[in-house]
Order: structure tokens, then C-alpha cells, then sequence
């Protein structure tokens, strides 16, 4: 029994190692998420825009092209939940905060808990918790049941990969991004872009293949009510302080927009256009009718660095109008 | 508790410590043990049906002690039958009800009177179908006077739910694990060395092969009208394998767990896709299953005696009743019949016992007959599996249909999945045919294979099995077995 409780021992020991250097290196490592947030705490005096909103508005609107200061908060598969709570968790320290964009998208209106493994990140990354998750598993070892370790070692590889490629350069973008994301680039004002166009997801297969995963969502969805909810309590609590709040939706390419589901859209319009009439609000929407061209997308979706720049000056134009 | 899960990866070491330090000293004591561990780790799904096991263990207990105090025949038969009937009768229940129902209703409408079939919202408890099973065998053993009944209540109640094969199997005899409760276990490093290499094993069949073919598997079968003839194939030979690795790596980790305990659980899978033919086949896959049925119901029905008409009619009741064990579905009857019909005309000709022993025993390679008849059987079985993965009839031919006349061979491109995700799961099912290969002559594929080497080989051998577990250790999936 002893030689084989040391040979387990002596065994699982390397495992052990790589579970707690893991762990070390999870907990330690820089991510958007702790970067827009450490940015917000920054400049927590200056804000006076914030960005809300899912991948659309998270590469789709630049603040450096408003007058005033804006922030962008948004993430890939953000949900109105977070982007509620990451608002409400920072909105005492906005002293000089005007106007809060909140993005409605096609399939916003539909999810509070974020897919994937998203919920699991912004607790990482904010703290923030969705009521519907549960985070001990994930507190116990972020590698083993957090971010599991297939992420974790794409995580370190790639993190591993930049370092080296970006080895010369002064500052890179020195956490995990998405493919096709410029890594040269400084994060400023929380906002990160894609470079170029990717062609190859201007088909009809990949639209169809993004409408599907968005009808599913949408079809199988039991969240509606609640993200109407915490739509009613971030708005209530902005408009108590005097805040207002704009919703928007960010340019999708037109070949794309024609496969959107109609039923969707009026169902959306209509829900949204109620929300406007209760919060006595605007809804600004360029997702189906706008001019922008293929150059200015990544991918049928979402903007490019180009795109971003043309729609956040016009969203800027816009507020000014507004202000008037 | 799922056994790849955190949980029992928490529970195991906690129980083992228990049994072989605390409670080590004792019998009873150590078989208490395993009893409330096994309770524990059944309730941990849903305490609630506990009480159907417990209500079972009873019944056959009390059968058992009166079977062996009257001599009266006729009583004795009584006896065997309420525990039957009983038995049969919650899994007849909870599994068949609903089925049964709708299918009455159907037949009546067809014969022109509509009829509103009662559906029941039954939730089919986990492993019903094994410990069911189990129990029934013992009764059935002690009434044809091949074992003393127990008086140990607790012996027998570890046994009916004893905790590594409860859920899944093996269908253990009671004349070989009961009597196994009643000896003092020592602990023996080898066994345990062994036990925890089948586990590992066992895991990476489920999370590395079973659950990875699941994700594409899952989607071809959804989305099959999509998909070209090649993707369709490709999709029921994935689908062979994530039943394969699914349920053998549940049975691999329960003998491994087992043998953790100083228990001896039988082989459940012996390499069923080397067989060379569907008799062979069905002599290695599901073993303990196969002469359940073999010693439960085939014997007892005339086995291969008489008329060749009541042969037939023996093969395809076994394996008609062994499809529909699987489950309430005429899906499961119809790859039953289908197995029978791959099996009957070996049985005409006489020729279901020529491939007793493994493939190319003792050699590395099989020759081209041998190869062509592995590859013959395993085309045989993975067409059977399209009607067992199947929602249902209708979705098992229209994808049969699909998989003709929408031939033409392309490379697979599923939404959602990568092409990169399809090339390296036809990697690992190759790497993973290639070991299974070259320890088929074991009781588990690893079994022999490291014996040759260094421990600094086969260290790095089982890290490289340990690391694939745990990059795909997130895609978990229930094993699909539980559902039976």
C-alpha cells in the first residue's frame, strides 16, 4: 500500500505542478477584460461616453473620434446583463458621465446568460456573476475548470507566439484577441479594431451559417423578459443620475441583411420602439440601413478599423445634432 | 456522478482511503461502506429513486431467503415470478410505459379507431435497466439452485448497487460478485497498478474518442439532408466508434475502479470491431449482456436445438429483446432484427463458432481475408448503428436514403466545426485503432502493451494518454449508455 500511494505520489506530482503553475499564470494573465476595466478605473474622471455592447460595438465604435470623452466597454458576447452590471459597478466613480450607447443588436434582446464559456471570462476579468452560472468550480482552478485546459494552453501558445513575434516592437497588444485583431495596435479608450477584410466570410454559406446559430438562440430563447428587466434597471438607475441613454445598433454588410429573419426584426423594432416610449429614449439604428461597403467590414458583422472610424464619426455627428 | 467528472474524481480517492484505512479491519464494516458510497453516488444524480433500488434489493433479498426454506415447487415458482414481476414491472414502467401506449394508440388508429394514447412524464431512472437486471439474476440462480441464497443483507444490498458498475454494467452474475462480498479483500499492489491503467484508459475512450465524434456525429444526424453520401458515412462510422469508446471506456473505468477495491468484474468488451464476423461480433461486444440473455433467455427457449424454424425464432426473439432493452423505441427493435438477420444465416450454415479466438492472434498483421471479413462485419454493424442512433424510424431510412442518392465524396464541412476538428478526430480514431490493435490480445488494450518498457516510457505513455484527456476534458457528454 505505501509503494503505491508513493509511486501515486510521485505520479501525479508533475500534474500537480502543471495544475498550480497553470493556475499562477491564468490568474496573473492579462486579458481585455482586465485592461478596459483597469482603463475605466483610470479615467474614471474624464468619461463622459461609455460604450456598452457585445463584439458589434466592441470593434465597431472608436471613442477616439468623439469630442468628449468616450469609453468603450463592450466585449465579444457581451449580454445587457454585464454590460448592466459592469455599468452599475462603475457608475458611482463616473463623476462627468453623460451618455451611456447601449447596442441592440438582432439577437441582443435574447440572451442574458453569455454563450460559451463568456460568463466564466467576465468573472475572471470584472468579477462579475451571472445569477444562472455556478463559479466554484471555477474558482477552484481557473485551468481545470475555468477556462479548462485546452483555452489555457492556447492561451499561454499564443501568448508564448506574441511575445516573440512582437519582440521588438515598443507595446503590442499583450493579451489574448481574437483572429484578426491588430495586435500592433495600443488599446486606447478601450478600444481594440480588425484590420482589412476577410473575403473568404463574405458567402452565402457563412451568412447562412451566423443566421443560424443567431435563429437558434433567438428561437430557443426563455431570457427575453429578463434582459427587458435589466434593460428597466440600468436605464432607471442612468436616468436617476441624470445620465442619458441611447441605443444603437452598428452597420451589418447588405448582402448579409438580406437573410435576417423578418419576423425577427419586427418583433425587434417593435419591442424596441416600446422601450423608446417608456424611457422616452432614441434608438439609433445602422444595422440594415447604411451605406457602408465591403472594405469597411472584417466580416459580414462587424467593422473593420476603416469602418469603425467612418461610423464613430457619424455616431459623434450624430450626438452632436442631438445635444442641439 | 458521472466518472468523468470532478466529482468523482473527488469521491473515488475518498471512499478508497476510507475502505483501505478505515474501515479495512472489518468486513461488514468495509462492505457498509461501499453501500453508503454507492447510495451516495447514485443519489448524487437523484436521491429520490434510490428508493426503487433499495424497494428491488429488498424484494429479491426477502425471494431469495424463501426460496431456499420451502421445497414446494410450485411455491418456489411463485416466488421467482413475483420477483419477475416485479422487477419487469418497474422497468416496464418507467421505460416502456409511454411506448407501449403510443403504440397501441397507433396500431388502433391504423385498424380505423382513433385512439388518444396516455403519455406519462416519466423520468427513466439511470441504470434501471443493468441493476435490474443484476437482481433478476440472482433470484433466477438461487431458484435453479446454482447458489445459496445470502443471509448478509448488507453483502447483498453492496452487491445489487455496487457503485463502479450500477449505472452502466457490467451486468454482473450474482455467482460471481455476490460471493466476492463475502471474503476479505487485501489489497494487492499489481491489481491496483493495473486497475488504475484501465481507468485511464477507459477515459481517454470516452473523453477522447466517444466525445469528440460525438460533436460531429450529433450534428450529421441532425442536419443530414445537408450532407453529401461520404459525410453521411462518415458520420455512422464516427458513430461506431463514440458507442464503442463511450460505453467500453464506462466499462473499462468500472472494472478499473473495481479492481482499486479488490473486486473482479468481467470483461464487458473484447474488441468487437477486429471480429470477423457478426457471430464474433456479438461474442465480444456487450459480453455481459450477450450471456445474460444467452443464460437467461436463449438457453431456456431451446438455445440452437431443434427445427431450424424454432432456431430462427430463437435468434430473433434474443436479439429482438436484447435491441429493445436498449430502449422504448422501434428504432432499437429494428437493429435488433437487423443483427439477427446479419446472424442467422452463420448460425444455417453452421459457421458461428469458426472465429473463437482474436484476429491474427499472435501476429502483428491479419491476412487480406481476415481483413476484408473485419471490414465485411464492421460495414455490417456501422449500417445496424445508423438505426440505433436514430430519433426514429423515419429518421433512420430518410438518412439511409439521403446517404444514396445524394452521393458523391467530399471533403466534410460542417457548420460549427472545423475541418481541422474532423482531420484530427480521424487521426486520433486512427492512433487509436492502431493501440487498440496491438493490445487486442489483452483484457483491455493497454493492458500488456507497456510491459516492455522503462518506467520512463510508460510514464510518458500515460502522460500523453492523461494530457489528451485533459485538453478535451471539456467537451463533456453523459454516457450514453445511462439513458438505458
Amino acid at each position: 500500500m505505501k509503494l503505491f500511494f508513493k509511486k501515486i505520489l510521485v505520479f501525479v506530482f508533475p500534474l500537480f505542478l502543471l495544475v498550480v503553475g497553470m493556475g499562477f499564470y491564468l490568474r496573473n494573465m492579462n486579458s481585455l477584460y482586465k485592461e478596459k476595466l483597469s482603463g475605466i478605473i483610470e479615467h474614471a474622471n474624464e468619461i463622459e461616453i461609455l460604450i456598452l455592447g457585445n463584439s458589434h460595438a466592441s470593434y465597431g465604435v472608436n471613442p477616439n473620434y468623439f469630442t468628449d470623452y468616450a469609453f468603450n466597454i463592450a466585449h465579444p458576447g457581451q449580454s445587457i446583463y454585464f454590460d448592466k452590471e459592469l455599468t452599475l459597478q462603475n457608475l458611482e466613480s463616473l463623476k462627468r458621465l453623460k451618455y451611456v450607447f447601449i447596442s441592440l443588436d438582432y439577437h441582443s434582446l435574447y440572451f442574458s446568460s453569455q454563450r460559451g464559456e463568456r460568463n466564466i471570462w467576465s468573472y475572471y476579468g470584472h468579477g462579475i456573476k451571472h445569477p444562472s452560472e455556478d463559479y466554484n468550480k471555477a474558482d477552484i482552478s481557473p485551468f481545470l475548470l475555468g477556462y479548462y485546459p485546452r483555452v489555457s494552453f492556447s492561451f499561454l501558445r499564443k501568448d508564448l507566439l506574441a511575445k516573440w513575434k512582437f519582440r521588438n516592437h515598443a507595446q503590442y497588444l499583450d493579451f489574448n484577441t481574437e483572429v484578426g485583431v491588430i495586435k500592433t495596435d495600443v488599446l486606447v479608450k478601450g478600444f481594440v479594431s480588425f484590420s482589412g477584410t476577410n473575403t473568404s466570410d463574405f458567402k452565402n454559406n457563412y451568412y447562412q451559417e451566423r443566421m443560424n446559430g443567431h435563429d437558434y438562440l433567438i428561437n430557443n430563447s426563455t431570457e427575453e423578459e429578463m434582459v427587458l428587466n435589466e434593460l428597466d434597471e440600468l436605464i432607471t438607475k442612468l436616468h436617476s443620475k441624470g445620465i442619458t441613454a441611447i441605443f444603437f445598433s452598428t452597420p451589418t454588410f447588405k448582402d448579409y441583411n438580406k437573410i435576417l429573419e423578418p419576423d425577427i426584426i419586427t418583433h425587434n423594432n417593435l419591442v424596441i420602439e416600446e422601450l423608446c416610449k417608456i424611457y422616452n429614449m432614441e434608438f439609433w439604428d445602422y444595422s440594415v440601413k447604411n451605406d457602408f461597403i465591403k472594405e469597411e467590414f472584417f466580416n459580414p458583422d462587424h467593422l473593420n478599423k476603416k469602418g469603425a472610424e467612418r461610423f464613430s464619426k457619424m455616431l459623434n455627428s450624430r450626438l452632436k445634432l442631438y445635444n442641439n | 456522478m458521472l466518472f468523468n467528472s470532478i466529482e468523482f474524481a473527488i469521491f473515488l480517492p475518498i471512499v478508497f482511503v476510507l475502505y483501505w484505512f478505515v474501515t479495512n479491519k472489518n468486513l461488514k464494516l468495509q462492505n457498509l461502506l461501499l453501500l453508503f458510497a454507492s447510495y451516495f453516488f447514485y443519489g448524487w444524480w437523484d436521491w429520490r429513486f434510490l428508493s426503487l433500488i433499495v424497494f428491488s434489493s429488498t424484494i429479491d433479498y426477502i425471494v431469495g431467503l424463501k426460496l431456499s426454506s420451502t421445497t414446494n415447487e410450485s411455491k418456489r415458482k411463485i416466488l421467482l415470478l413475483t420477483s419477475i414481476f416485479i422487477n419487469i414491472g418497474f422497468l416496464g414502467f418507467f421505460k416502456y410505459f409511454n411506448f407501449f401506449s403510443e403504440s397501441f394508440a397507433q396500431a388502433f388508429t391504423l385498424l380505423g379507431q382513433p385512439f388518444e394514447a396516455s403519455r406519462l412524464n416519466i423520468i427513466l431512472p439511470i441504470g434501471i435497466s443493468f441493476y435490474t437486471f443484476q437482481t433478476l439474476s440472482y433470484s433466477i440462480d438461487v431458484y435453479r439452485r446454482k447458489m445459496a441464497p445470502t443471509k448478509d443483507i448488507i453483502a447483498f444490498f453492496s452487491f445489487v448497487s455496487f457503485f463502479p458498475q450500477l449505472v452502466a454494467g457490467p451486468i454482473e452474475r450474482a455467482t460471481n460478485l455476490l460471493p466476492q462480498f463475502y471474503k476479505k479483500r487485501n489489497f494487492d499492489y499489481l491489481n491496483a497498478v493495473d486497475g488504475l491503467k484501465q481507468i485511464l484508459w477507459g477515459l481517454f475512450k470516452k473523453v477522447v474518442i466517444a466525445d469528440n465524434c460525438a460533436i460531429i456525429v450529433n450534428d450529421i444526424f441532425i442536419n443530414y439532408a445537408s450532407y453529401s453520401g461520404s459525410t453521411l458515412i462518415l458520420g455512422a462510422i464516427f458513430f461506431a466508434f463514440q458507442i464503442y469508446g463511450d460505453f467500453s471506456g464506462y466499462s473499462d473505468i468500472a472494472i478499473g475502479t473495481a479492481r482499486l477495491f479488490g473486486f473482479n468484474l468481467m470483461q464487458n468488451f473484447a474488441f468487437p470491431y477486429f471480429s470477423r464476423d457478426i457471430a464474433e461480433f456479438w461474442r465480444r461486444w456487450h459480453i455481459s449482456l450477450s450471456t445474460w440473455f444467452r443464460d437467461y433467455l436463449y438457453i431456456p427457449l431451446g438455445g440452437s436445438r431443434g427445427s431450424t424454424n424454432k432456431k430462427i425464432r430463437n435468434i430473433f426473439i434474443i436479439f429482438i429483446v436484447s435491441g429493445f432493452w436498449h430502449g422504448a423505441n422501434w428504432t432499437f427493435i429494428i437493429w435488433g432484427a437487423l443483427n439477427a438477420l446479419y446472424f442467422i444465416p452463420l448460425l444455417l450454415l453452421n459457421r458461428n463458432r469458426t472465429n473463437l479466438n482474436i484476429a491474427a492472434e499472435g501476429k502483428v498483421l491479419p491476412t487480406i481475408k481476415e481483413t476484408i471479413n473485419i471490414l465485411f462485419t464492421f460495414g455490417l454493424t456501422v449500417f445496424a448503428w445508423i438505426f440505433f442512433r436514430a430519433d426514429n424510424v423515419t429518421h433512420a431510412l430518410s438518412f439511409i436514403k439521403h446517404l444514396f442518392i445524394n452521393f458523391y465524396i467530399e471533403i466534410p464541412n460542417i457548420s460549427g466545426i472545423g475541418k481541422w476538428h474532423i482531420f484530427i478526430t480521424c487521426i486520433l480514431i486512427l492512433i487509436f485503432t492502431a493501440i487498440e490493435w496491438m493490445g487486442r490480445e489483452g483484457k483491455y488494450a493497454i493492458e500488456k502493451y507497456s510491459r516492455k518498457w522503462n518506467r520512463g516510457q510508460r510514464w510518458g505513455f500515460y502522460y500523453l494518454i492523461l494530457l489528451a484527456i485533459l485538453i478535451y476534458c471539456k467537451n463533456q457528454q453523459e454516457f450514453i449508455y445511462f439513458q438505458f
